[in-house]
């Protein structure tokens, strides 16, 4: 067991040194010199000099990349061209939007996914089941960033049941920041009318999001429950007297859950990409925006370190998910 | 399956990409699928035969025009016919990701082949190389390298190339390993065949089913991606009608031309599950796998 998680970590911080080493690479191929392009547009050639001096451009490669990770340990991703700021502090500013839409849309999928596939398993072949199918075939196919326009066009621009974007309405006091988190900030603040405001905000962007995995999640779960259903323990269950909620709930979930884990693990992993084009639709000011911004503006600086944090984020749940499964699963801890 | 140890089936990651649906069988898919997959290809050779505009001339309508029989998939904020840009935009984007998934598949299949054949430390390298790939997420690496190598649709397709490749090798060489040590191998090598003419003619064959399946629904998986980063605005440029794009520009008229952002989107979705069924059906249509990859 603990071999085994010094692997996982281990091949995490492999992947980690690994990232920097991409960065610092892509770093230095951007067109046109890094130098001259932060020095701005008509810098004279001096000041080129000197930026390349300030940069460390003009010291050896290797010494270069160590610079670099010296500035990454102290979260110094340089800085955006655009905003004028550290692109660390951007990414702090927004990045508690991101997490506040990525967790509550997690959380709604799995509650949603987990349930609905055993209730499809267990009506196998039944009316329920085929509307289940149906409905993942189809949304298996639709690109996110469409189904989140789709969305937005028939409940902003059709019905106006909604907003068509953004956080909180233009007209709620900006809550005093607590987590950054806005729901949490009004509960904690008190401020009703705010958490009104952000969860209606919420909903077309985590309907977009758990619409867009449910698909997947619901397949997984209802193929790992049925082959669980065919096996052995559960007719001794059932013979045994066990409640159908019992057999559920102790005997079967917990076999059934592991392969599903691994999916909606990767399904996490996707979820980072997939939250860039959702935002970009929704306005939702989270790091998603910040990078589609900073691509329109080819400002580089916030680019690679989006890229580090989202990448680093997608090593940090491929390893929870990896240590999740022997907690889950009493079986993998012997090995 | 059901025999397969739990332990070995839980500790390997499910590969991500396309699992294997078998809803209807292949008895609706393969000629749904078929159908879908014929009349986009049409459409993206010969465009002309459809659409009545050129793709970028404006003003060959009023300014949003909504659907109508001449303009099918309506106008847009210059006058030009919707239709006609995603029908021609079916080149671009089909284009760009029948390019990834070829470079991809071919790179893949040349690593894969080499470490499954050659075996030993090279082996090792070149899967430790492919793990730290597919353990980093495809999409945003695809972002940076596109970003740094500056908007357009050579940069986009090059990115994701990059990164679509390592699964390939994975699946190539979990095949390889199967089909080596088969006795024709063994026979071809004892007549003194070279590598490469072993793989390629001995090995390569057992293949052809389960690549044309992957390659297949990964046409499917490639559009949405080329789409996603043009959409952001970083492959395809206004005003090319690539399918992407369009979506990027329609977007900020849902208030007042609900079909703009629809039909691009709606083609996007179409290709995507037609291929996917075709697919599914190819896969299922050659008994599931004549060789069964581990990977």
């Amino acid at each position: 067991m603990l071999r085994y998680l010094g692997r996982r970590l281990g091949w995490a911080a492999i992947l980690l040194l690994v990232l920097t080493l991409v960065t610092f690479v892509l770093s230095h191929v951007i067109p046109g010199d890094p130098a001259t392009f932060m020095a701005g547009f008509g810098a004279t050639k001096e000041s080129i000099v000197a930026m390349r001096t300030e940069m460390g451009l003009d010291k050896p490669l290797p010494t270069q990349y160590l610079l670099y990770l010296q500035g990454l340990a102290h979260f110094d991703f340089g800085k955006s061209v655009r905003t004028g700021d550290a692109v660390s502090s951007d990414i702090a500013h927004f990045l508690p939007a991101s997490l506040e839409l990525a967790i509550i849309s997690f959380t709604i999928y799995v509650l949603l996914a987990v349930p609905l596939g055993t209730l499809a398993a267990s009506r196998r072949g039944r009316r329920l089941d085929g509307f289940l199918r149906t409905f993942s075939i189809a949304g298996s196919g639709v690109p996110v960033f469409w189904l989140a326009i789709l969305l937005q066009e028939f409940f902003f621009a059709y019905l106006n049941w909604l907003p068509a974007g953004g956080r909180v309405a233009i007209t709620a006091a900006t809550p005093n920041t607590i987590t950054g988190i806005y729901t949490i900030d009004s509960i904690l603040t008190g401020n009703l009318e705010l958490l009104g405001s952000a969860v209606v905000h919420l909903i077309l962007p985590v309907a977009t999001i758990v619409l867009a995995m449910l698909a997947v999640g619901l397949r997984a779960t209802r193929a790992s429950v049925m082959q669980e259903l065919d096996r052995p323990y559960v007719r001794t269950a059932r013979a045994k007297g066990v409640s159908e909620w019992r057999l559920y709930s102790v005997h079967l979930l917990r076999n059934a859950l592991n392969p599903v884990i691994s999916i909606m693990g990767l399904q996490a992993g996707y979820l980072l990409g997939w939250i860039i084009l959702v935002e970009t639709v929704f306005g939702w000011p989270g790091i998603g925006l910040y990078a589609y911004q900073s691509i329109q503006h080819l400002d580089y600086a916030p680019i690679m370190g989006l890229t580090l944090v989202i990448s680093s984020g997608f090593i940090l749940i491929n390893l929870v998910t990896d240590l999740l499964y022997p907690i889950l699963d009493p079986r993998l801890r012997e090995s | 399956m059901a025999a397969l140890a739990p332990e070995t089936a839980v500790l390997t990651p499910a590969s991500p990409g396309p699992r294997r649906r078998r809803l209807f069988g292949y008895g609706i898919f393969l000629p749904l699928g078929l159908l879908m997959v014929i009349v986009f290809v049409v459409l993206a050779l010969a465009p002309q035969l459809v659409a009545h505009f050129k793709p970028d001339a404006i003003y060959v309508g009023p300014r949003f025009a909504e659907p109508n029989r001449t303009y099918l998939f309506g106008t847009d904020e210059v006058g030009r016919d919707l239709f006609s840009r995603v029908v021609y935009g079916a080149r671009i984007s089909l284009g760009m990701s029948f390019v990834v998934v070829l470079v991809g598949a071919v790179i893949g299949s040349i690593v894969g082949a080499i470490a499954g054949f050659v075996e030993g430390i090279v082996d090792d390298i070149l899967m430790r190389i492919v793990d730290l790939f597919l353990s980093l997420p495809g999409f945003i690496l695809a972002l940076a390298i596109a970003a740094v190598l500056g908007r357009g649709i050579r940069s986009v397709v090059v990115a994701l190339a990059i990164v679509w490749w390592p699964g390939y090798a994975r699946l190539v060489r979990g095949m390889v390993l199967n089909v080596k040590h088969r006795l024709h191998v063994e026979a071809a090598r004892a007549a003194g065949a070279s590598s490469p003419y072993i793989v390629w003619r001995h090995i390569f064959p057992f293949m052809v089913t389960q690549m044309n399946a992957r390659t297949t629904q990964d046409i499917g998986y490639a559009l949405v991606n080329v789409a996603g980063l043009s959409f952001l605005g970083l492959g395809a440029q206004v005003p090319t009608p690539e399918w992407g794009a369009l979506l990027n520009s329609g977007r900020t008229y849902v208030l007042n031309a609900w079909w703009y952002a629809v039909f691009p989107g709606l083609a996007i979705t179409l290709w995507t599950v037609g291929v996917s069924m075709l697919g599914d059906a190819i896969s299922e249509w050659s008994g599931g796998s004549r060789v069964v990859a581990s990977s």
